[in-house]
């Protein structure tokens, strides 16, 4: 406990900022900020909490006051202990999607947060963080967020303010006839505050809408267990992993956690043995990518599938589906070798389904898990926290309005007008009650547009929250910045709305105190490692039997064309539609940036006549939308998945702005999803014969048959694997892939024996594909957004890319994702060929660049065979300095230069983070430590993928990936000396289903070795 | 066979020697090159293209100025094709300044007499080509306010080029050959500039070609020290012509991309280099002959002599072709195969085969005498080969850096309208100072052509068979 918990020590350092204390504004702030509620509460907390609301305070003061009327600079007369001007402080927060929440931290710089990365502590982050808790950072910072209260009128905006709206708000939002629709979130100070305005308004209503949720899963337990519970899956502990039309590593609200105990079982150098991951999906999911055996059929196929496999395992009381898909060979051979698998692995099996799947199969699958022993080593129960929050939900809101029982609107947060099912008409609902609606939200969006009033609403980085983890931890998440728009969180609206108005600290430290803990220590821990553990393991469950297998016969024969609408891997149901990184960030899959497009099997694409980039005309159930089409191999036939998010007409002036004239991305799935199709439903399609660009960052052109020999006789020597037989037979299979004469260089070689040698390795057996380290590295080394057409250009500046290659069939595809960044040769060849010697090698062995040197003569992209290079073709940083963007400056991570026109960049193993930790471990007079230093993407990834570390320490991480039998070099016949290296994949194809499977694998035989003079 | 059945086409197979038409005296050949630069106004055709050259001039210097202001992303390069247009207009610019320097040098060297009316023209084509050329590695740069950076300047900054780098070697080559090259045209140009000077009857002629003609008096020690330097400087200028586009091959044969990475490049670019000039030699040629009224000094001979060059240079290309792929194969190195199969039948089958077609093919019909002596047939010719060495550079720029190793990194390259502009722009800077110079600098050089006049040897070839 330091000093700092003195209140006197806090009063004098206050009364120095001469400043400050003169603004009454800042004072107002100051006040509130600290008078909720029981002031012991922070001035006993830690040093962490005190510099948290410095920061906050000073970057109010300094840059970010609410207005940008005003600029105060307010010196420090004495420097606050543990502040040193320009170094970070990291705090532990939250992050919430979808209702559950992710343990951050945030780092700062000076009072402004500058990173987010995951909570090390907390097991559903372990360090790592999903692209979208990320990518907050430039959400925060966002210059098209909402900067105050507005009211609309007939389309007309008239600014206002917060003490209008509270009038609006105790004079319409009460009592009988008063309505609040929220996001789902299972945050207990919200439920909290939820119940407390339910209980002050008994005669409200309360709806819940999220237009990707989890109410099939939940209706799936009940059906199954009769009680409301969810599963919670321990990947780490399965040897089968059967994932039904499920992406549980990436679209899951515990993906991280899935991701990191399913890589356990991915390295079979570890001994444990490797599990097996089987797919049955419709759209080829990051997920399917990583399966061992993969089934392409229709979403509205896994219910017959699930039956078919029930009966194949002799666990179903009536006869085995057959016919369609059934009958296939291909079908046969799969179930019949998943059911032996998963009865040979009872208690280490494990089945999960997507959330888009009918509660019929959620129970079936679940009643399987228990049958398989699932239950307590593969999957818990826990309970569910959730209230149903699907289109029923929107349904119900109308039929209140329609009848009257509704006259006034609180919609906390979602943006319900451009995502609610088509049919629900939301626009025209919120016009019948004239007005007496009001949007809390980020951005003034179609929803806010819609209403009566907008209300600023302060990002999660902006205020004290709560949130509850999967596994049912809660996590704190404290904020790393005041408000910077002045708005108000959920539970702070709440408040005011019942009358109390207190500040977002008070709330969640009553709802600790309330139920948690009432003692300041555990309160401090909590904020400190900014989760609880969940109190009990789960909850015991009673299986239900069902009286009827849930599918419908129909579905076998799979005609006609069904249309699936999946939460987009970018901007989700369309809130993170509006950040430039993640349009930017090209799909896992389809590598397609600032657009959806229909996804199309490439037979069915043939049949309907149409390819990537064609546009459609899609109908279902009387609705129409247009839409490009992208063929997607892999995906099931006589299927298309749209993705949501897109065709956002108010999002901002990145993804769409009608007033501004800034056109929609992509396409709007909402604009043909109904109530009564919100997973799938039939559709026709019919091509326009326009055609449509999309943006992709691989295979920009579709490719030619030279193309595709050259690729793939080069690809067993590029993204090498083998499967577990080969590996348990050679485990250095991967390093005979390319067998070339010894290299001789003309050179000596320089041997960087003394002092550190940096080096990386990447596994591709537990990489995932799931994009962190792209968007990790973007928002540390401060790489900016270049935009569609120039991403069409092929001019995207992303230091590490994620490479996705196809192998075999295109129908039914293999899919290997491989993160490239710049491989720090020792005989690097940019370095020879720059004229201007701007790229040149450190004692370390980096590759480091001279943005300062470089003119620009990109000759070093030319000559890098793995082509990291990154140029900047226009002067991309151009939007910092437009007038309104100054906020975007706060964002910019201090340690790393932000580059000009005219120079080229690239990774550099993140070498201010090797400094930091060198000046640490100097400062505290040791030897620096393995671990010590973690570049982002490192530090992101889930699965520990990347490992980075000093090959001159025998001991370090990175030197025992290097002796790793599945250790290669890429292209090593070039004799470049790569300082990353790569692990080669190992697949696992269940024994049974192999000889099909090696037929592709056997590339050793297949291709010509490689020889090089 | 009887004597009377001699055409005049026979009698100038059997002596060479033979290179002027009709028989000038030495006043006629004087009045004839040096009152093209006297006569009040130049035809009417030189108009037209001086306002052709003009315009395009201006768009080359609007796309330039766009260039400099909004940055290198306005031309149609990408993250694998680095270079793009700028490289292969340089290359092709470069390629087209040989010509010059080998008929003035290498054929004075090997006392090749009909080069005299050729040289001249040919040496003021290298220096706008070269010109040309210079340009596009400079504006190419990212940073253009920094390309002086390339240079070793002792500066504040101890910043030093990095000379492991082809740029580098570049930056020498072809700034000792430009310097080279235009000493030896002015030069040579000396005594020709007096004549234009002791005709002038104005005072400001009389000034400007004063003071470019270095108090030339024609007396016998200038004649003597000139013919000194000029073989000098014919001996400095021979190894430059192999030096300069094998050095700029070197950009290409010292990365490792595959499809840059061969051995073979030095010789290949020089013997393309030497074909692409020659080409444009022609190309200039036929029309100047044409308007200026010069058809019995620059006579057909020349042009067929030219357009035997340009056969032999056209098919060492193409041998460099099937080399190229020869060895692709038989290095047995599958990405250095896979670039040149990508070559002939990839995306970019189609500048592959118009290089093939424009280079190997058509100048076959060279073989045909009656063809190479024919204007309208050699002309459509020169043309396509003028059009096959841009291919040439294209394909091996942009073919090669589109699909290199990895194939996620793959793109297919689109060059802009302003690629397209700026191209057509440097036609116009290389035109303007073009038409400048036929207008007034002596297009021929009357000294030299002088020296194999019939007149000038007393007993000339001609008129002893004539008799």
């Amino acid at each position: 406990m330091s000093s700092l918990n003195r209140s006197e020590n806090m009063q004098k350092h206050w009364r120095s900022l001469a400043e400050l204390e003169a603004t009454p504004e800042f004072l107002e702030k100051l006040g509130a900020e600290f008078e909720a509620g029981d002031e012991e509460a922070w001035t006993t907390s830690s040093r962490r909490r005190f510099l948290q609301l410095m920061g906050a305070s000073v970057a109010l003061a300094g840059a970010t006051s609410c207005t940008w009327k005003k600029e105060n600079i307010a010196p420090l007369a004495d420097r606050p202990e543990g502040w040193v001007p320009g170094t970070s402080k990291t705090y532990a927060s939250s992050f919430e999607l979808g209702g559950y929440g992710q343990g951050l931290n945030i780092t700062s710089y000076d009072g402004r947060p500058v990173k987010v990365e995951g909570n090390k502590l907390d097991p559903n982050s372990n360090g790592a963080t999903s692209t979208w808790a990320q990518a907050a950072m430039l959400e925060l910072y966002d210059p098209d967020r909402s900067r105050g209260v507005a009211q609309f009128e007939n389309g007309n905006e008239t600014e206002s303010d917060w003490a209008a709206f509270d009038a609006w708000a105790s004079a319409n939002l009460k009592g009988a006839g008063a309505a609040i629709l929220s996001e789902a979130s299972a945050s207990p100070s919200f439920m909290r505050m939820k119940a407390a305005w339910l209980a002050a308004n008994p005669n409200a209503k309360w709806f819940t809408y999220e237009p990707v949720n989890r109410d099939n899963e939940r209706m799936g337990c009940e059906l199954a267990f009769k009680m409301p519970v969810r599963p919670d899956y321990n990947t780490g502990a399965a040897k089968v992993i059967l994932a039904l039309d499920d992406d549980l590593f990436h679209m899951h609200p515990a993906a991280l956690r899935n991701a990191r105990g399913f890589a356990k079982g991915r390295r079979p150098e570890d001994g444990h043995g490797m599990n097996r991951l089987w797919s049955v999906e419709s759209t080829f999911s990051p997920t399917g990518g990583q399966a061992d055996q993969r089934l392409p059929i229709r979403a509205s196929q896994i219910g017959a599938f699930l039956a078919a496999l029930e009966a194949e395992m002799g666990l179903s009381q009536v006869a085995a589906p057959k016919g369609g898909f059934l009958g296939e060979k291909k079908s046969q051979a799969f179930i019949k070798a998943l059911a032996k698998d998963l009865l040979a692995n009872k208690g280490a099996a494990m089945i999960s389904v997507g959330p888009d799947q009918p509660a019929g199969v959620h129970a079936r699958a679940q009643l399987l898990n228990v049958a398989l022993g699932a239950v307590g080593h593969t999957v818990e129960y826990r309970p569910v926290e959730l209230v149903y929050s699907g289109a029923g939900e929107i349904a119900s809101l109308a039929k209140a309005v329609k009848s009257g029982a509704v006259k006034s609107l609180m919609i906390l947060g979602g943006n319900p007008v451009y995502n609610a099912p088509a049919d629900a008409d939301f626009a025209g609902l919120l016009a019948e009650l004239k007005g007496n609606t009001a949007h809390l939200s980020l951005y003034r969006d179609e929803t806010s547009l819609s209403c009566g009033w907008h209300v600023p609403r302060a990002h999660f980085l902006e205020a004290w929250a709560d949130t509850r983890g999967w596994d049912g931890s809660m996590t704190v998440a404290q904020p790393a910045i005041h408000p910077l728009w002045g708005g108000r969180s959920s539970i702070e609206l709440l408040s005011s709305l019942i009358g109390e108005a207190k500040m977002a600290f008070t709330l969640v430290r009553e709802t600790f105190s309330e139920s948690v803990s009432r003692s300041d220590s555990a309160w401090r821990k909590a904020v400190h490692d900014g989760f609880v553990a969940p109190k009990a393991k789960g909850v015991p469950v009673t299986a239900v039997p069902l009286a009827a297998p849930q599918f419908d016969a129909a579905t076998l024969q799979g005609e006609g064309l069904e249309i699936a609408f999946r939460a987009d891997a970018s901007v989700w149901d369309g809130r993170f539609a509006n950040s430039g990184w993640l349009q930017e960030l090209p799909d896992s899959m389809t590598k397609m940036t600032w657009d959806n497009a229909l996804m199309l099997a490439p037979k069915t694409a043939e049949a309907e006549g149409v390819t990537t980039g064609s546009m459609v005309t899609i109908t279902t159930a009387g609705k129409t939308l247009d839409a490009a089409v992208y063929v997607l191999p892999g995906h099931a036939q006589n299927a298309a998945t749209l993705t949501l998010g897109y065709g956002r007409t108010a999002a901002g002036h990145v993804g769409g702005l009608l007033d501004a004239d800034i056109r929609d991305l992509g396409f709007n799935a909402s604009a043909i999803r109904s109530s009564k199709g919100m997973s799938w439903s039939s559709a026709t399609i019919l091509a326009t014969g326009a055609t449509y660009e999309l943006a992709q960052t691989q295979e920009h052109h579709l490719i030619d048959q030279t193309g595709m020999q050259g690729r793939e006789q080069r690809l067993p020597a590029i993204a090498r694997e083998g499967s577990l037989t080969e590996f348990n037979d050679h485990p250095d299979f991967a390093s005979h892939r390319v067998h070339h004469p010894a290299n001789v260089s003309l050179f000596d070689k320089r041997l960087y024996d003394t002092g550190h040698k940096w080096g990386m390795t990447i596994d591709l057996a537990t990489c995932n594909g799931c994009n962190g380290c792209t968007i990790a590295c973007q928002s540390e080394n401060n790489i900016p957004v270049v935009g569609k057409e120039q991403v069409i250009a092929g001019r995207e500046m992303h230091w590490i890319r994620m490479d996705r290659y196809y192998s075999g069939d295109a129908d039914d595809p293999q899919a290997i994702t491989m993160p490239v960044s710049c491989t720090q040769c020792e005989m690097a060849p940019c370095e020879e060929v720059c004229p201007a010697g701007a790229t040149t090698h450190s004692s370390e062995g980096l590759n480091d660049m001279a943005y300062n040197r470089c003119i620009g003569t990109r000759y070093c992209a030319n000559n890098c065979p793995v082509k990291v290079r990154r140029f900047n073709f226009f002067d991309n940083t151009e939007a910092l300095s437009k007038p309104g963007n100054e906020t975007l400056h706060l964002m910019q991570n201090p340690e790393v230069t932000v580059r000009s026109r005219g120079v080229m960049e690239k990774c550099t193993y993140c070498v201010q983070r090797i400094h930091t930790g060198k000046h640490d471990a100097r400062n505290e007079g040791r030897e620096l430590r393995d671990g010590d230093i973690v570049p982002a993407c490192a530090q992101v990834c889930p699965t520990d993928a990347i490992v980075f570390g000093d090959l001159n320490d025998p001991e370090s991480e990175v030197n025992k990936m290097y002796s790793n039998p599945r250790n290669y070099e890429l292209l090593s016949e070039l004799n470049l000396q790569m300082r990353t290296h790569y692990l080669a994949r190992i697949r696992n194809p269940h024994p049974d289903l192999a000889v099909a499977e090696t037929a592709d694998h056997n590339a050793h035989a297949a291709t010509p070795e490689v020889h090089h003079g | 066979m009887a004597k009377a059945e001699l055409t005049q086409l026979d009698v100038e197979a059997i002596y060479p020697a033979n290179l002027i038409e009709g028989d000038p005296s030495f006043t006629q050949v004087t009045q004839e090159v040096a009152g093209i630069t006297e006569w009040p106004k130049p035809p009417r055709a030189w108009y037209i293209a001086f306002a052709i050259a003009l315009t395009l001039l201006g768009i080359l210097g609007a796309c330039l100025t766009y260039l400099v202001v909004t940055g290198v992303g306005v031309w149609g390069n990408n993250q694998p094709v680095a270079w793009g247009w700028p490289i292969v207009n340089f290359v092709f610019w470069v390629g087209i300044g040989h010509a010059g320097t080998l008929i003035s040098a290498v054929l004075f060297l090997f006392r090749q007499d009909w080069r005299t009316s050729i040289n001249r023209f040919a040496e003021a084509m290298t220096i706008f080509a070269v010109a040309c050329a210079g340009l596009f590695p400079a504006v190419h740069v990212g940073r253009i306010w920094f390309a002086y950076w390339l240079f070793p300047i002792p500066n504040q900054m101890s910043m030093w080029p990095n000379f492991r780098s082809p740029l580098l070697w570049d930056v020498f080559a072809v700034s000792t050959y430009a310097t080279v090259s235009l000493l030896f045209w002015y030069m040579g140009m000396i005594p020709d500039l007096a004549t234009i000077r002791d005709r002038a009857n104005t005072k400001i002629r009389r000034m400007a070609y004063g003071v470019f003609s270095l108090g030339w008096s024609g007396s016998n020690r200038h004649w003597h020290r000139y013919e000194r330097a000029y073989l000098l400087l014919a001996a400095l200028a021979t190894p430059l012509v192999l030096s300069v586009h094998s050095v700029v091959s070197f950009d290409f044969a010292v990365a490792q991309t595959p499809g840059w990475h061969t051995t073979i490049f030095p010789p290949y670019f020089v013997a393309g280099a030497v074909f692409s000039g020659f080409a444009m030699v022609v190309t200039l040629m036929v029309p100047a002959r044409q308007f200026f009224g010069l058809k019995h000094i620059v006579t057909m001979r020349h042009l067929e002599n030219m357009n035997k060059v340009i056969l032999t240079t056209g098919m060492i290309v193409g041998y460099a072709y099937m080399t190229e792929f020869f060895m692709a194969w038989y290095s047995g190195n599958q990405y250095e195969a896979f670039a040149f199969v990508n070559r002939a039948f990839g995306p970019y089958a189609w500048a592959y085969w118009t290089m093939v077609s424009c280079n190997v093919l058509f100048p076959q019909l060279f073989w045909f005498r009656k063809l190479r002596r024919n204007l309208w047939v050699m002309y459509p010719i020169v043309l396509l080969v003028n059009v096959g060495m841009w291919f040439e550079r294209f394909v091996i720029t942009v073919t090669s850096l589109s699909r290199d190793f990895v194939p996620s990194s793959w793109q297919y390259f689109k060059p802009t309208a302003i690629d397209m502009l700026t191209f057509l722009g440097s036609f116009g800077l290389f035109a303007t100072l073009f038409l400048l110079f036929v207008r007034f600098l002596p297009m021929i050089a009357v000294a030299e052509v002088k020296t194999v006049l019939p007149t000038a040897h007393a007993h000339g070839h001609k008129k002893e068979e004539g008799e």
